[in-house]
């Protein structure tokens, strides 16, 4: 079972590292190991510095690449948007168009053929109707054309003789989404729009059209209206995806729809082709700085070996007349300098201290006789201050004495008089005499009072 | 008993039943017409012609005591700009008014006959005072509701194609509206050709409403080696024409000789000068400076009185004013004959009418069961502006 390595292991790590590697072995291959470990920490540094900048880099280039691919794309897709309109509007100032308005009945037998042959900007998939002034069918080119009564529309168109757009969900068109373009016909005899030209325009189909005109298909693309996607091919949404949002400029009435488009590219900026490419020339770099290191610590020590060598030699056989060659660099040389002044030195301070411990080596010897002597009556001394312990150590325990007249009893159970004890077992010898108070009980009344 | 309560209540009840009787059929309210006609266009005059032929007509109607026994006649006007589409939608409209006995309409054929299945659905009576077109009345329905005072292409061509031909004109070009109106003179033209060799059609061109220039259209027909050029359309176009051949020099300026329509404006405004400088006859039916019977004067006096006219000459389109006129009088006859409003039985009654002195002709009868045209081909003439403007019949 592994157990974690805390911060604590990894300190002691990294201190038997920097001990292994910076305080053991020679000196210049400390120097080498110091010169490599500082050589991976420029590697390392210039390596992450080199893929932030490098990622910058690539992704400043992709938006400014993509900026540019974006305007190009709304410019053409503007263009393309403006050519059907322009077309549409130079349709419905057509004289046919309001003849057939005007004359109903009669404009069959042309306008139907006419419309259906009509391909604004060249985009045959425009579905075209011609509708009176309730958005009535009068020509159309689909089958089965439909009324355009919403009143937003007929308002804008017939009452305000304004260009009119809107964004229609219907089948078909690529995706979905089609634009709805109407124009006012407007008769010049009454300078009020009779008729609308109402146009839906494939949203998908011009844009898809566009898009292989101009090679991006491997781009994301979306086309939205007021903030809500249209339609979208092959735009992917997610970190790291670069998008680039341009509006489309569009003449009126698709100005109304606030039209915008947003480009982006699938592909997420990967850089791990850049880690092996920089691990291999991080390697080679990292080689080459440890054998120059080598190479440039094993030069600048040279010196400091021999030195080393001179000093081994001296410290093994003790003999100080080796001297250091004095050359290489002025630190180094600086340092045998002193190596031999140091030997010098120490050749000097040798031969003073062997004068100096005969010296002392003759007074310690008359020391140590007196000494000799000095303990010899030390030891007499203690002799006897032994048996006088010896003898006092016998007064010593408990001492078995009569309360009444006060003999002591021996080893042997005998009784003896203390006096008698007491001289035996010491040297004190008794002087007798009378106390005053005895004295005074024992002879009391001829003592004077 | 009886007898004598009788006597006492009968009279007084009698006077009260008669009074009753009167004052009912003069409060049923008013008869109404309606037209619906291109009273948006800024050059037709047309239109407001036909408005107060009917206008003045009434007056004189309603004034000489009205009609079915005090009704008064009213006119309810609509524009439809010459739009079908919202003629249909003025149609059904009047076709719902309580009372509404007969609709007029304008100038453009094409406004009248998308509707015309329409006007036969609802039994709506038309009554045409300027629409040329030969399909407004021969529609093929039965029975017709379609009632016409005017001219027709069938003889307006003939008509041009004689003038032409008189004038020595043998090689014409058609220069013709892109309209079903066009269609059908150039339908008749190629009968008459056919009938009458001596005069061809070099070149057949056709130009739209709201085009901006003739000249191209022009240019083949001179090219194609024409003497003149029988023009088929209305005056916006048709000052155009004029403009532009007078701005050409005069060797390359060929006669015009028009359809009636550029009457339908105020030509000589919109041509200016340039109207003195181009040979330009165009067909009419009705000369309102000859005095007709007398009735001139009655009519201007009522126009003076209803619009402030002093002179016939504020009229721009007098054929208009004289065909609404005298359309007017004959539905107000045919009211009377049917004696309600019934459009079926107005329809009716219009076939059956007795003769009738009109402004233009006395008509004996106006329509009959078999026809709905009330004028003739020898009404037609040509006509020229003269130097005030004034339309003068070629004599």
């Amino acid at each position: 079972m592994t157990e974690p390595i805390d911060g604590r292991d990894r300190g002691r790590i990294r201190e038997m590292l920097s001990r292994g590697l910076l305080s053991r072995g020679d000196i210049y291959r400390r120097i080498a190991a110091s010169m490599t470990l500082y050589a991976v920490c420029v590697i390392l540094l210039i390596g992450a510095v080199s893929y932030v900048c490098v990622d910058l880099l690539i992704r400043k280039n992709l938006r400014l690449s993509m900026e540019s691919t974006a305007r190009v794309q709304a410019m053409k897709l503007c263009a393309t948007l403006d050519s059907v309109q322009e077309s549409l509007s130079h349709l419905s100032g057509n004289s046919l168009l309001i003849n057939s308005i005007i004359d109903t009945s009669g404009s069959r037998s042309y306008i139907d053929s006419f419309v259906k042959s009509y391909h604004p900007a060249g985009h045959k998939s425009v579905r075209l109707t011609l509708c009176d002034f309730q958005g009535s069918p009068i020509a159309s080119n689909v089958p089965t054309p439909i009324r355009y009564d919403d009143p937003e529309l007929l308002r804008r168109t017939v009452e305000t003789a304004a260009p009119f757009s809107a964004i229609l969900s219907r089948e078909g068109g690529g995706s979905g989404a089609w634009f709805l373009l109407a124009y006012p016909i407007v008769w010049n005899m009454t300078g009020r729009a009779e008729g609308i030209l109402v146009a839906e325009v494939p949203v998908g189909e011009i844009v898809d059209a566009q898009l292989l005109a101009t090679g991006r298909r491997e781009t994301g693309f979306r086309m939205m209206s007021g903030g809500h996607a249209l339609l979208s091919r092959n735009l992917v949404d997610g970190p790291g995806l670069q998008q680039i949002e341009m509006p489309l400029p569009t003449a009126a009435p698709l100005k109304d729809l606030g039209l915008s488009m947003r480009i982006g590219s699938n592909r997420r900026i990967s850089l791990w082709w850049l880690i092996p490419a920089y691990a291999a020339s991080g390697a080679a770099l990292l080689l080459l700085s440890t054998l120059l290191a080598r190479r440039i610590s094993f030069s600048l020590t040279s010196q400091l070996r021999a030195l080393g060598a001179i000093a081994r030699r001296v410290a093994e056989s003790g003999c100080l007349d080796s001297h250091a060659e004095v050359a290489g660099p002025d630190d180094v040389r600086a340092l045998a300098s002193s190596f031999n002044a140091m030997i010098d030195r120490v050749r000097s301070s040798n031969e003073d201290l062997e004068r100096r411990v005969e010296e002392r080596t003759a007074k310690l010897s008359v020391a140590n006789e007196e000494l000799l002597r000095l303990n010899l009556e030390k030891e007499q001394a203690i002799g006897r201050l032994q048996e006088a312990l010896n003898k006092i150590s016998t007064l010593r325990g408990l001492l078995p004495i009569c309360a009444s007249c006060k003999k002591i009893r021996d080893d042997k159970g005998y009784w003896n008089l203390i006096e008698t004890y007491i001289s035996e077992h010491t040297e004190a010898d008794f002087s007798h005499g009378i106390c005053p108070d005895c004295a005074k009980e024992l002879y009391g009344e001829y003592l004077d009072p | 008993m009886d007898r004598l309560l009788w006597k006492m209540v009968g009279p007084p009840l009698f006077i009260l039943l008669l009074f009753a009787a009167g004052t009912g059929r003069a409060d049923a309210g008013p008869i109404y017409v309606g037209l619906t006609a291109e009273f948006g266009h800024v050059t037709s005059t047309s239109d407001d012609a036909i408005r107060q032929g009917i206008l003045i007509a009434i007056e004189e109607i309603n004034r000489s005591g009205g009609v079915l026994g005090g009704r008064k006649l009213e006119l309810i006007v609509r524009d439809n700009r010459a739009v079908p589409a919202r003629a249909a939608v003025h149609l059904k409209e009047l076709a719902d008014t309580k009372d509404l006995v007969a609709v007029f309409c304008g100038k453009f054929s094409s406004a009248i006959l998308e509707a015309m299945p329409l006007i036969h659905q609802r039994e709506l009576v038309l009554l045409d005072p300027w629409a040329a077109n030969d399909k407004v009345v021969e529609n093929g329905y039965a029975p017709n509701y379609a009632f016409r005072l005017s001219l027709k292409d069938s003889w307006a061509v003939p008509e041009m194609m004689g003038y032409a031909r008189k004038r020595g004109f043998r090689k014409v070009g058609l220069l013709m509206i892109n309209t079903s109106w066009g269609r059908n003179n150039h339908d008749v033209v190629k009968r008459y050709l056919a009938a009458n060799p001596g005069i061809s059609v070099v070149d057949t061109q056709l130009y739209n409403y709201g085009d901006n220039s003739l000249m191209t259209q022009y240019r083949s027909i001179r090219k194609a080696g024409a003497n003149a050029v029988i023009f088929v359309g209305i005056e916006p176009e048709g000052a155009i024409l004029v403009k532009e051949v007078a701005a050409l020099p005069p060797e390359r300026r060929l006669p015009i000789v028009s359809h009636w329509s550029v009457a339908g404006g105020d030509f000589p405004a919109m041509t200016g000068e340039a109207l003195e400088r181009v040979d330009l006859a165009f067909v009419q039916t009705f000369d309102l400076h000859h005095d007709h019977r007398g009735r001139t004067r009655e009519l201007l006096a009522i126009a003076n009185r209803l619009f402030n006219m002093k002179s016939f000459s504020e009229v721009k389109s007098p054929c208009g004013l004289a065909h609404a006129y005298d359309l007017t009088r004959i539905l107000a006859m045919a009211v009377e004959k049917a004696g309600g409003s019934d459009r079926r039985k107005v329809r009716d009654a219009l076939e059956r009418l007795d003769r009738y002195e009109g402004l233009i002709r006395v008509y004996d009868p106006p329509f009959t069961a078999t026809r709905h045209e009330a004028l003739s081909p020898e009404n037609v003439f040509m006509a020229r502006y003269d130097g005030k403007g004034r339309i003068r019949a070629i004599r």
